[in-house]
């Protein structure tokens, strides 16, 4: 069933997407135009986030308590919503970010030095 | 802030200032506004698609997940089929069980007595010494009545009796209560239809209404609303019906009509003469404890009156389901306890089983862990998944329970005295939702905890045989589990063996009687044809002669009681003796037609029994002492100086009574001073019951029951072999006599001997069945473990046997490690279960509740058990191909 490995897909990037908007956060409020740009400069463009899959991500990270939001004036003097990390999120960035490297470095054991070629 | 949700405008909101902030930095590059306003759109991707995926996510976080565990959760138990199916059926054994018992509690034990302010009702009894206790007298409770000042009605009624009852329909033969026209208003309860009785029905003249129960209504009477006004004959007396009772309505217990009591009736005025029950309501300002110190006072004063001193007979005062609920209660906790027993060992199975799954899903699980999921979410999805499993074993259950409850129900087969119907109400249905949920999580909790608990990198390094870290652990718990399985199983079945062998020691007893092909029927005599001696004992005499010539009848006699089932008894003088432990011995009273002792096989000690001269003589003394046709059973009969009545005894009443003296010939007289002399000595019979001792008796013949009108009796017949045709002709010899008279009740004696040990034959029968389950499903546990830890060594076991090992050997392994867990469980089985059975003790007849016999049976059956359960995989382990196993990986 097709749309059945779709979303699985969209889990596989909302648990890595929640970890960038948390990381990217840690510099400040931001709104969401702001994070995925943010997100897209920082990894020199080689993630390339659907500006739309932003809005459920920081919906649940928001109903988690991990982030508040709150509008307010962007720097171009439009009415936008920032977000910003709360202390909740700021440990849960923590674990999030040990838990992802331990996991990276774990599959790439397992891919190996050779997987790259397959 | 789950209630505090955003709304859609303004997410709509913060989408357009996304867009436009975006088109704006595009324009700031040197695009166009259309190009910007495209290229934004475009990076944006699917707006309704985000729009939607808000909109959903609005929803309650905790819903939106479970939804998402429970449509994982099914797909999953889809998935496997198999282990679907055995988990929800041991979940369903063990939920249906414990609904089915807890049905029974609910309706007897927990809920209130279904009549108006039940806490305030009372049953009403007499005693000498607490706990004993026997039926009121007349004049006391006229004198209750009048004197306490705490109850705002108290009501007398008798014990039922069985009656003819004809009129609409056929004839039939009913259970009647007698009653104080206040006693629907005591306890509170409308009839259906009609009216119950109202002030003054209760005197001769007027109390010529009845009320029936519901159960007759629709039997005699179709159901008809038309029954009111109508003619109802008891005994050939005429009563009009006025109301009918209803359907739930049930006491006494298993009453047909309830008609009003004369209380003009001179045994009412008769003191010493206990024969009626009474209940009371205590006033709502008055606790049942002050009822009682109320009514100890008035009894005191009525003994200083009356009796000489002021304890000699003291009221007793229980709150009213008390004595309905009477010894049950003990009972259905135990088996409560058995049954929450077998859902410990069903846990522990359906435990066993998802360890094991878990083993095969450890890469699913850590996958899903990798993709993000944290560890609460994950324990999260396990356990709606064991919960889902324990739902489904509760409505598989709820099928079987509802089964074994309308069977209880039906049959009658748990002898307890209960007011409210059995039913599976909406108490039972939450506490089977609860238990099931409950339950789910009590066997999903440690192999969720146990599998959330992966080590990713473990166990994404680790290959697909699944021998990872995690299994590791999962052993030593699956280890844990089945243990306890052995021990749990072991108490149950050291129970149910403990009942077994009081149910053996319950048959092998010996009752005094012979009862083989002994059949018994009850019958009356109403009193208003039958008003005298000679006619009563015209009837018995040709009725008896009359069944004597059935071809296959050997002897035939009339009874007023049965052996087991209890009679009347009373106190004794012994001219010389002044034992004062003696006067207050209490000697059972029979009265019984010659050949009683021929039709039970009682043996004949010493002296002689009775003959038909006996009872002539005995009739004789009566009639010159002028007691004939006058009410009252505890008055004297004053007969001629030198003359006494003839009566035989029992050994136990010989024994007590003149110790190693002869007591053949002997005088003694009753309470009232009527003398008699020992003429015969028989054997030992119980009449209180089976587990009781042989108490003294004393056998009149029967004429001396037949002072006053009317006739309760029993007729005992002893036929050849079992006959089927004797039955029918003694029904027709009896309509030939009178056609007014019928037989019923009838039962061989070996159904009335089954009947008074049927609460043992249910326990024993129950407990077994709860046993045999948990031993079952302890084997099958077992099974798994031992199945499972084949497969695990599978390797292990290949190059033992490449180094050598020998088939003898790889099974000695397996084996070992099975009877390492069996005999642990079964020590822990038999230290808990020396516990435990002493809560048994009062149920148990005949045998210890330590008995080493059983102890050791039981254990030895379970250890063979287990081991057999462990010995098809031990079997298969023999047989690994040290080749194919070396490959295994």
């Amino acid at each position: 069933m097709s749309t059945q490995e779709a979303r699985e897909r969209l889990e596989l990037l909302q648990g890595t997407l929640d970890l960038l908007i948390l990381r990217t956060l840690i510099f400040g409020p931001q709104h969401g135009q702001g994070i995925a740009r943010a997100i897209q400069q920082t990894s020199e463009e080689e993630l390339l986030v659907e500006h739309g899959a932003l809005y459920p991500a920081l919906q649940r990270l928001e109903e988690r308590g991990w982030i508040v939001a709150k509008w307010g004036t962007s720097s171009n003097n439009r009415k936008a919503r920032f977000y910003a990390l709360s202390t909740a999120g700021r440990k849960q960035l923590v674990k999030e970010t040990t838990k992802w490297k331990r996991l990276a470095k774990a599959i790439s054991r397992i891919l190996g030095p050779g997987a790259a070629e397959d | 802030m789950l209630g505090d949700k955003r709304r859609i405008d303004d997410f709509d909101a913060e989408v357009e200032s996304h867009l436009q902030l975006e088109i704006e930095r595009l324009q700031e590059r040197g695009l166009t506004y259309e190009q910007a306003r495209a290229e934004a759109h475009r990076a944006f991707g699917n707006k309704t698609r985000v729009r939607e995926r808000f909109y959903e996510s609005r929803r309650w976080l905790f819903w939106d997940h479970l939804s998402q565990d429970i449509r994982f959760g099914l797909r999953t138990l889809r998935k496997s089929p198999g282990f679907s199916a055995i988990a929800i059926l041991i979940l369903s054994l063990g939920i249906g069980a414990n609904t089915a018992i807890f049905s029974v509690i609910n309706s007897v034990l927990l809920q209130p007595l279904p009549f108006k302010a039940p806490a305030q009702l009372v049953d009403l009894r007499e005693t000498e010494s607490a706990p004993g206790s026997f039926p009121l007298d007349g004049p006391d409770y006229l004198d209750w009545q009048q004197q306490n000042s705490t109850f705002e009605s108290m009501s007398m009624y008798t014990y039922p009796r069985g009656a003819n009852a004809s009129g609409a329909g056929e004839a039939e033969s009913v259970s009647a209560v007698s009653a104080q026209a206040n006693f629907f208003d005591t306890l509170g309860v409308q009839p259906l239809i009609g009216r119950g009785f109202v002030r003054g029905e209760d005197i001769a003249g007027k109390n010529n209404v009845a009320v029936l129960s519901y159960g007759f209504w629709q039997r005699h009477f179709g159901g008809r609303n038309d029954v009111l006004g109508q003619q109802l004959d008891l005994d050939a007396q005429p009563f009009t019906v006025v109301g009918v009772m209803p359907r739930w309505f049930n006491f006494p217990s298993a009453t047909d009509i309830w008609i009003p009591a004369d209380m003009t009736n001179p045994l009412f005025q008769n003191r010493g003469s206990h024969w009626m029950q009474a209940i009371g309501r205590v006033k709502a300002n008055f606790s049942v404890e002050q009822a009682r110190a109320d009514l100890l006072t008035v009894s005191a004063r009525i003994n200083k009156q009356y009796r000489g001193t002021d304890t000699s007979i003291l009221s007793l005062v229980f709150p009213l389901k008390e004595r309905l609920t009477g010894n049950s209660r003990p009972q259905l906790l135990i088996l409560f306890g058995a049954v929450a027993l077998v859902l410990l060992v069903a846990c522990a199975n359906v435990a066993n089983l998802l360890l094991a799954r878990a083993t095969a899903r450890n890469r699913e699980i850590a996958l899903r862990a990798a993709l993000g999921a944290g560890r609460w979410r994950l324990i999260r999805q396990l356990l709606t998944e064991s919960v889902m499993l324990g739902l489904a074993g509760a409505a598989l259950g709820l099928l079987g329970a509802q089964w074994a409850v309308s069977a209880l129900a039906a049959a009658n087969s748990l002898p307890i005295p209960r007011a409210n119907p059995i039913q599976l109400d909406l108490t039972v249905l939450l506490f089977t939702v609860v238990l099931s949920v409950f339950v789910g999580i009590l066997f999903g909790l440690a192999p969720a905890l146990q599998t959330s608990s992966l080590d990713l990198n473990e166990e994404l390094k680790c290959s697909a045989t699944g021998a990872g870290g995690a299994a590791g652990k999962g052993r030593m718990l699956r280890n844990v589990l089945t243990v306890a399985e052995i021990a749990v199983s072991l108490a149950l079945l050291v129970g149910a063996g403990l009942l077994l062998r009081s149910f053996a020691s319950l048959r092998s007893t010996n009752i005094g009687v012979q009862p083989e092909n002994v059949l018994t029927m009850r019958l009356n005599l109403p009193e208003t044809n039958y008003k005298t001696l000679p006619e009563m004992r015209g009837f018995f005499d040709r009725l008896l002669t009359n069944i004597r010539q059935i071809p296959g009848v050997s002897s035939a006699a009339i009874t007023t009681h049965l052996p087991l089932l209890g009679g009347s008894n009373g106190y004794i003088k012994v001219p010389g003796n002044t034992n004062p432990a003696l006067q207050q011995q209490l000697v059972e009273v029979h009265s019984i037609t010659p050949d009683y002792f021929q039709v039970f096989g009682i043996p004949l000690i010493e002296g002689r029994t009775f003959t038909s001269q006996d009872a002539s003589d005995t009739a004789e003394l009566m009639a010159k002492a002028g007691v004939l046709s006058k009410s009252g059973n505890g008055e004297a009969v004053k007969i001629p100086a030198g003359l006494s009545f003839g009566v035989i005894i029992n050994q136990s009443m010989a024994r007590t009574f003149w110790l190693s003296e002869d007591a053949l010939g002997k005088p003694f007289t009753d309470e009232g001073g009527t003398p008699y002399k020992v003429i015969g000595i028989v054997g030992d019979v119980k009449q209180n019951g089976i587990r009781e001792k042989a108490v003294p008796e004393r056998y009149f013949p029967l004429t001396m029951w037949m002072r006053n009108a009317g006739f309760y009796g029993t007729i005992v017949v002893k036929t050849a072999s079992a006959q089927t045709g004797v039955l029918s002709a003694i029904r027709s010899d009896v309509r030939d006599l009178d056609s007014a008279i019928a037989v019923y009740h009838v039962r061989t004696m070996n159904e009335v001997i089954a009947e008074a040990m049927q609460d043992t034959t249910v326990q024993a029968f129950l407990l077994a069945v709860f046993a045999a389950l948990a031993l079952l499903l302890a084997a099958v546990g077992l099974y798994g473990v031992m199945a499972y830890l084949v497969t695990q060594r599978t390797r292990e076991i290949g190059i033992r046997r490449a180094l050598g090992a020998q088939q003898t050997d790889v099974l000695r392994l397996v084996l070992a490690h099975g009877a390492k867990l069996i005999l642990l469980g079964v020590a822990i089985g038999i230290a808990a279960s020396l516990g435990l059975t002493r809560l048994l003790a009062a149920l148990l007849f005949g045998v210890s509740a330590r008995d080493p016999l059983t102890f050791t049976v039981v254990s030895v059956v379970l250890a063979v058990v287990a081991l057999a359960a462990c010995y098809i995989p031990a079997r298969r382990a023999t047989r690994v191909d040290p080749i194919v196993a070396l490959r295994y990986e």
